[in-house]
C-alpha cells in the first residue's frame, strides 16, 4: 500500500512538476534561440513616447523632424529601431538619420533611408556602427524628412514601444565570464518578455509542448479526457491566440485546428458543436466590433472560419459513416455540465 | 387557384422588380462605367468590337480578347441607344443584369430545393442585391455577367444530368456562356469552378457515376454546343493569351498580390467586404461614398455580421444536410480565396500557388471569390427559410431577412451607387468639332494628348475613357499601368523632352512615334493629378515652338513640324493604303538587295505578310508623301506613299488567311522600340514563288504587292461562321421544339 502510495507521488511529481519545469525550460530556450527579432546574443530595450524630446504624431513634412533621447542600457549600442505609420501606402520620401552622443559637436553617424521600404507600424532599423563603450552614455538622434509632402509622407508611430535600441554582444565576452553570462541571460530574458511580439511568438513554440503534456497525461489514464481538461485547454488556448492574434502565427493557429480535431475524434462530437463554435464566433465578432476590438475580432473570424471548415468536413464524414454514433452539442455540454457539477460537489 | 400563383411567380414578380430597378436607374440619369467607350459612343464602339486591332490606344493595341464583348454586352448597347437614348439604354442593361441575376437564381434554388416556397425570393434578393453587385457598378459592370449566369448555368446543368430530354438544356447552357462572356478569365475560371463541384454533388446525389454513358455523352455534347457558338471569341481569347509578351503580363501583374487583397480578412469576408479599394480613397475622399457606413456605423456592423450568423444556424436544422454539403464546400473553398495571402492557414499556400501553379496567377485579386460566398450564402438562406414549419416564425423571419438584406444592399435603394464623380457627363460639342476637323485629315497619323494624364477627368465630369477615341487616329498619351509598359515609357520620355525643352529629341521621337497633331485640352482636371498633370499656363510656354492651327472649345490644336511627320508605314520607295484595322496593302517598288519595311503600330506577332499575285499599284490614288528620317541606313529619306484608304466587304480572302502561308515571317521582329519590322527581301520571292507574284525591271530590281494581316481576325471569321452556322441550327430546333410540344412541359425531375 505504502508502495503503490509512494509510486502515485512519484508519479505525480514527476508529471506535474518535473516535466512542467523541464518543458517550461526548454520552452525559453527554444523561445530565446528563435526569437525572430533579435539573435541570441543581442539584448533589445523598449522606449516609449517620453524618450522623444521632440515628436511629430502627424507626416512628417519636408523640413520636419523627430528627435529621440536615451541613455543607453548597455555597452555594444548598435541599431535603433523607430516604429512608422506609413498610412497603409508607399510613400516616396527620404529620410535623414543621424546620431550622437548628447554633449558632442558633431554627429557620430548620418545616413539616408527611402521610406518606400518601410512597413506599416513596424519598427524600422537604423544601423550603424556598433558603439562599445555606450552604456550610462545619453544618446540623440534625429529623423528628418528631405521631401515628405501632405498625402506621400510617413509618420512616427505612437504604438508602443516607440522605438528600441540593440546591443549587441559577443560569444568569447559572455562564455570568459560566467558572472556576465548568467546576468546576460536573465536580462535578456528579462526584456524579452517586455515585447509583445516575442510573447505572441513564445506562445508558438509553447503550444506543442502543451500538446505533447496532454498526450503524457492522456496515455497515464485518460485523466485529462474523462474531465475535459483538453477542452478546455483548447477554449483557453484559442482564446489566448485570438486576444494576442497575429497573422503570422499560422503554425500556432495549425497546431489549434489539430487539437480540436483531436478533441472531436475522442469525444466523438457530430458537426453541430463545429458549427455551434462557428455561430459563437461570429456572435462575439458583433460585440467586439461594437466595442472597436476589430484587431481580436479579426482572430475570431478565423476560428469562425476553422469551426466552419471542420463542421463541412466532419457532415461529409457523417454522410460517409451514417452509422456511427456521435455525440451533438446538447449532449455534449450536458456532459461538461455535470462534470462541473460533481467536482463542485466534491 | 394554381394558374393565379404561377402568374403571380412568373409574371406579376419578376414584373416589378424590373420595373423597380428600371426606374430606379432611369431616374438617377446616370451614364456610368460600363466598359470601354460604350456609353461615349456605341455605335462606334460596338463597330470597333469586330476588328482584332485598334490604333487608337497604346501605340495600337491587340484587341483579339474583346470579340466576346460583340454579344450581348455591346450588341444590345448598340440596338438599345439606336431605338432610345443612352439613359434609358443604361437603365435596361443594369437593371437587366441585377434581374437576371435575381431571376436566375429563382429558377435554380426551386430545382434545387424541389420548392416554390417564396422565401426563394428571399435568397434571390441576397444574390442580386449586395456589396459585390453594387461596388461592381462602380467599376465595371459588365463583370458582373458571369456572377450573374452562374444560376443558371447550375440550373441547366442540374437539367441536362436529371431531364429525358436534354437537349434543349444543353443548348441553353451554351447561351448562358455566351453570357457568360470571357472578357475577365479569373471570372470564367470560377464559375467553371462553381459547376464542376455542382456536378460533383449531382454524380453522388443522382448515382451518376453508375450510369457513365449518359454522363459522359450528356456533358461532352454539352460542352461541344458551347464551344461551337462561342467559338468566335474563344479563338480570340485563347490567341490573345497564347501570343502575349511577357512584358504585358508583367504590366497586368505589375500590381503587387499584397495590394490587392489588402483589404481581405476573414472578418471582412463574413460581412461580404474585401474589395482592396473599399475602405480607401483619393484625396481624402472614399472611393465609394457609402464605405463609410458600412465600417462605422453601428447599425450596419451588426447587420452586415447578423445575416451570415442567423444563416449557418441552417445547419442545425435535423433534416438531411447532404442536400447542402456541396454548398457548404463552396463556401469553405471561397473563403481562403477571398482572403488570399493576407492571412489565415491558406495563405502560404495561396502565395506559393500564385508563384508557381500555372494560370493559378489570374487570381492576383482573390476578392472575386466572394460571388461563390454570396451564392453558397443565399442558397443557406433559402434552406434555412424553407424549413421553417411554422408560418408565424417564418413570416416574422423572413420580413427580419428582408430589412437585414434592405440595409445591406441600401446605396442601391437610397441611389447613393452612383458618386457624381462617378456619374459619366456627355461629351461636350467642341470634341465632336474636333471629330469632323480631324476627319479632314485621312492620313494615319497620331495625336499628342496634354497634359499627361493617369486616367481621364475633366472639370466638365468623369469618362469612362479617353473621349479623344472619337476623332478616330491613334492617341499618344499616358495610360493607367506601370510606367515601363512600352507605350506608357515611350510617352512619358516625350512629355519630358517637351517640358524641359528638349525639342530635337521631341521632334524625332515624335516622328518615331507618327505623331502629327499635338492637343492641349484646357477642360482637363489637371489639379485632380497634380502629381503628374500640368497647368494651362505651362503646357502653353512648353508648346510655343509649334504652331497652332485651331481651337475647338477648350482644346488648343498644334502641329508638328512637316519635315518630322511621319508615315505609318517606313520603307524604300513604297505606297501603301489602309483597307481595314487589320489590313493594309503595301506595294514595293524597285528591290534589288534586302530592305527593310516596318509598320508603325505595336509589335505584335500575328501581323502576318501575304505575297500577292499579279502585283500593280494601280490600287493606289495618292494621298500623301513622305520623307523618312529615321536613322537607318537605306530607308534614309526614303520616298513613302500614302494612297486612299478603300473599304472593302467582307471577302473569302479573308477568311483564307487563316491558312494562307505568310512571308518573311522570321524577320518579323521589334524595331524603334515598339513597333513591327520586316526585311524584304527579293531573293526569297523569287526562290519560293512563280512569276505571277512580282514583276521585272530593267535593272533586275522587282516589284511585288504585300497585304499586311492581322491573322488572329481571320481566325475570328472562320470562329465567326461557325458560330452563325451553330446559332441558327440552334434556332431552328428551338422553333421546332416550340412549334411541335412546347419546351418546358412534360419534364418532372
Amino acid at each position: 500500500m505504502v508502495k503503490k502510495n509512494k509510486q502515485t507521488f512519484l508519479r505525480r511529481f514527476f508529471d506535474f512538476l518535473i516535466l512542467p519545469i523541464l518543458l517550461v525550460a526548454l520552452w525559453l530556450l527554444v523561445s530565446l534561440l528563435f526569437d525572430r527579432d533579435s539573435t541570441f546574443l543581442t539584448i533589445i530595450f523598449n522606449h516609449n513616447q517620453s524618450d522623444f524630446i521632440s515628436v511629430k504624431d502627424t507626416k512628417l513634412l519636408a523640413g520636419q523632424k523627430v528627435i529621440g533621447k536615451f541613455i543607453a542600457k548597455e555597452n555594444n549600442l548598435g541599431i535603433i529601431a523607430v516604429r512608422f505609420n506609413t498610412y497603409k501606402q508607399i510613400n516616396d520620401d527620404v529620410l535623414i538619420f543621424r546620431l550622437k552622443q548628447a554633449n558632442a559637436k558633431n554627429w557620430y553617424y548620418t545616413a539616408k533611408y527611402k521610406v518606400n521600404q518601410f512597413q506599416p507600424n513596424q519598427l524600422f532599423t537604423f544601423g550603424f556602427p556598433v558603439i562599445a563603450d555606450a552604456k550610462n552614455k545619453q544618446y540623440v538622434f534625429e529623423i528628418e524628412s528631405t521631401i515628405g509632402k501632405k498625402g506621400n509622407a510617413v509618420s512616427v508611430s505612437y504604438d508602443e514601444p516607440v522605438y528600441v535600441t540593440k546591443y549587441k554582444f559577443t560569444r568569447s565576452e559572455l562564455t570568459n565570464n560566467k558572472i556576465k553570462l548568467v546576468v546576460f541571460l536573465v536580462e535578456k530574458t528579462f526584456t524579452s518578455f517586455q515585447r509583445l511580439n516575442f510573447i505572441i511568438a513564445s506562445l508558438t513554440y509553447i503550444v506543442p509542448l502543451i500538446i505533447i503534456y496532454l498526450l503524457w497525461l492522456h496515455t497515464h489514464g485518460q485523466f485529462a479526457i474523462r474531465n475535459y481538461y483538453i477542452f478546455y485547454i483548447f477554449c483557453i488556448l484559442s482564446l489566448l491566440n485570438i486576444i494576442f492574434f497575429d497573422l503570422q502565427l499560422n503554425l500556432i493557429l495549425l497546431v489549434l485546428l489539430g487539437l480540436w480535431i483531436f478533441i472531436i475524434k475522442i469525444y466523438k462530437l457530430d458537426h453541430s458543436v463545429s458549427f455551434l463554435g462557428m455561430v459563437v464566433c461570429l456572435g462575439i465578432i458583433i460585440v467586439l466590433m461594437m466595442m472597436n476590438l476589430e484587431k481580436i475580432a479579426e482572430g475570431f473570424a478565423i476560428w469562425a472560419y476553422l469551426f466552419l471548415l471542420c463542421g463541412t468536413l466532419q457532415i461529409a464524414l457523417e454522410t460517409i459513416q451514417p452509422s456511427m454514433k456521435r455525440i451533438t452539442y446538447t449532449v455534449f455540454f450536458k456532459k461538461i455540465w455535470q462534470s462541473i457539477r460533481y467536482k463542485a460537489r466534491l | 387557384m394554381h394558374k393565379k400563383i404561377k402568374i403571380v411567380d412568373h409574371i406579376l414578380i419578376p414584373l416589378v422588380i424590373f420595373a423597380i430597378l428600371f426606374f430606379l436607374f432611369l431616374n438617377n440619369k446616370v451614364i456610368a462605367e460600363t466598359y470601354l467607350n460604350l456609353v461615349i459612343d456605341p455605335v462606334q464602339t460596338f463597330k470597333e468590337l469586330f476588328f482584332g486591332w485598334n490604333n487608337t490606344l497604346m501605340l495600337g493595341l491587340n484587341y483579339t480578347q474583346n470579340y466576346t464583348l460583340i454579344f450581348p454586352f455591346a450588341f444590345f448597347y448598340f440596338v438599345l441607344f439606336k431605338t432610345f437614348n443612352i439613359y434609358i439604354t443604361q437603365a435596361l442593361i443594369f437593371a437587366g443584369i441585377l434581374f437576371g441575376g435575381f431571376y436566375g437564381f429563382v429558377l435554380f434554388a426551386k430545382r434545387e430545393f424541389s420548392t416554390n416556397d417564396r422565401s426563394i425570393y428571399l435568397g434571390a434578393f441576397l444574390f442580386a442585391f449586395n456589396l459585390y453587385t453594387i461596388t461592381s457598378f462602380h467599376g465595371a459592370s459588365i463583370l458582373l455577367l458571369p456572377y450573374v449566369v452562374m444560376p443558371y448555368q447550375l440550373y441547366f446543368f442540374n437539367k441536362i444530368f436529371t431531364s429525358k430530354n436534354f437537349v434543349p438544356y444543353s443548348i441553353g447552357f451554351a447561351f448562358s456562356v455566351l453570357f457568360m462572356t470571357g472578357i475577365n478569365p479569373p471570372l470564367v475560371a470560377i464559375n467553371s469552378i462553381v459547376i464542376i463541384i455542382y456536378l460533383v454533388n449531382l454524380v453522388i446525389t443522382y448515382q451518376l457515376h453508375h450510369k457513365k454513358i449518359l454522363l459522359i455523352t450528356r456533358l461532352s455534347i454539352t460542352i461541344l454546343f458551347s464551344i461551337l457558338l462561342n467559338l468566335y471569341w474563344i479563338v480570340g481569347i485563347a490567341l490573345f493569351y497564347t501570343h502575349i509578351t511577357a512584358d504585358k503580363i508583367a504590366n497586368i501583374l505589375s500590381e503587387p498580390l499584397s495590394m490587392q487583397n489588402s483589404a481581405s480578412s476573414y472578418l471582412n469576408v463574413f460581412r461580404t467586404f474585401g474589395l482592396w479599394s473599399f475602405g480607401q480613397g483619393w484625396q481624402d475622399k472614399p472611393y465609394f461614398n457609402y464605405s463609410p457606413v458600412y465600417i462605422t456605423n453601428p447599425i450596419w456592423i451588426i447587420t452586415m455580421f447578423l445575416i451570415p450568423l442567423i444563416i449557418f444556424f441552417s445547419v442545425f436544422n435535423k433534416n438531411n444536410k447532404k442536400n447542402i454539403l456541396w454548398i457548404l464546400f463552396l463556401i469553405i473553398f471561397a473563403v481562403p480565396m477571398v482572403v488570399g495571402t493576407n492571412q489565415g492557414l491558406f495563405a502560404g499556400p495561396y502565395e506559393w500557388s500564385y508563384h508557381h501553379l500555372p494560370l493559378f496567377s489570374m487570381f492576383r485579386s482573390g476578392y472575386k471569390f466572394i460571388q461563390v460566398y454570396i451564392l453558397g450564402l443565399s442558397l443557406l438562406l433559402v434552406y434555412f427559410l424553407i424549413n421553417i414549419k411554422i408560418k408565424r416564425q417564418k413570416i416574422m423571419l423572413a420580413g427580419i431577412f428582408l430589412l437585414l438584406l434592405s440595409l445591406n444592399a441600401f446605396p442601391l435603394f437610397s441611389r447613393r451607387i452612383f458618386e457624381n464623380i462617378e456619374k459619366i457627363s456627355l461629351v461636350p460639342q467642341y470634341y465632336y468639332d474636333a471629330k469632323y476637323f480631324f476627319d479632314t485629315d485621312k492620313t494615319e497619323h497620331r495625336i499628342l494628348l496634354l497634359p499627361v494624364q493617369y486616367s481621364v477627368i475633366f472639370t466638365w465630369g468623369f469618362t469612362s475613357g479617353n473621349p479623344e477615341f472619337l476623332w478616330n487616329k491613334g492617341l499618344v498619351a499616358r495610360q493607367g499601368g506601370s510606367d515601363d509598359e512600352i507605350s506608357n515609357a515611350l510617352s512619358l520620355r516625350l512629355y519630358h523632352f517637351l517640358f524641359t525643352g528638349q525639342y530635337d529629341q521631341a521632334n524625332m521621337l515624335m516622328h518615331q512615334l507618327n505623331v502629327k497633331y499635338i492637343v492641349q485640352r484646357n477642360d482637363f482636371d489637371w489639379k485632380f493629378y497634380k502629381n503628374i498633370s500640368q497647368p494651362p499656363d505651362v503646357i502653353k510656354k512648353a508648346l510655343q515652338p509649334y504652331k497652332k492651327i485651331e481651337t475647338f472649345g477648350k482644346l488648343d490644336v498644334y502641329e508638328v513640324p512637316k519635315q518630322f511627320v511621319n508615315s505609318l508605314f517606313v520603307g524604300s520607295h513604297i505606297s501603301f493604303k489602309k483597307i481595314s484595322p487589320v489590313e493594309f496593302k503595301i506595294y514595293v517598288r524597285n528591290i534589288k538587295n534586302p530592305k527593310n519595311l516596318s509598320f508603325l503600330e505595336f509589335f505584335d506577332k500575328d501581323w502576318k505578310l501575304f505575297l500577292e499575285k499579279k502585283p500593280s499599284d494601280a490600287w493606289c490614288h495618292p494621298l500623301a508623301t513622305y520623307e523618312n528620317r529615321l536613322p537607318s541606313e537605306e530607308n534614309n529619306k526614303a520616298i513613302v506613299t500614302e494612297c486612299k484608304k478603300s473599304k472593302s466587304p467582307l471577302r473569302l480572302e479573308d477568311v483564307s488567311y487563316a491558312w494562307k502561308k505568310p512571308i518573311f515571317t522570321s524577320s518579323h521582329a521589334m524595331v524603334q522600340e515598339y513597333a513591327n519590322g520586316w526585311q524584304i527581301d527579293p531573293s526569297v520571292i523569287k526562290k519560293n514563288y512563280s512569276s505571277d507574284y512580282y514583276s521585272v525591271n530593267q535593272d533586275g530590281s522587282i516589284n511585288a504587292v504585300l497585304t499586311l494581316y492581322f491573322q488572329t481576325q481571320s481566325y475570328f471569321y472562320n470562329g465567326l461562321i461557325i458560330s452563325g452556322i451553330t446559332l441558327v441550327l440552334f434556332i431552328s430546333y428551338g422553333l421546332f421544339i416550340v412549334i411541335k410540344r412546347g419546351i418546358f412541359y412534360g419534364e418532372k425531375k
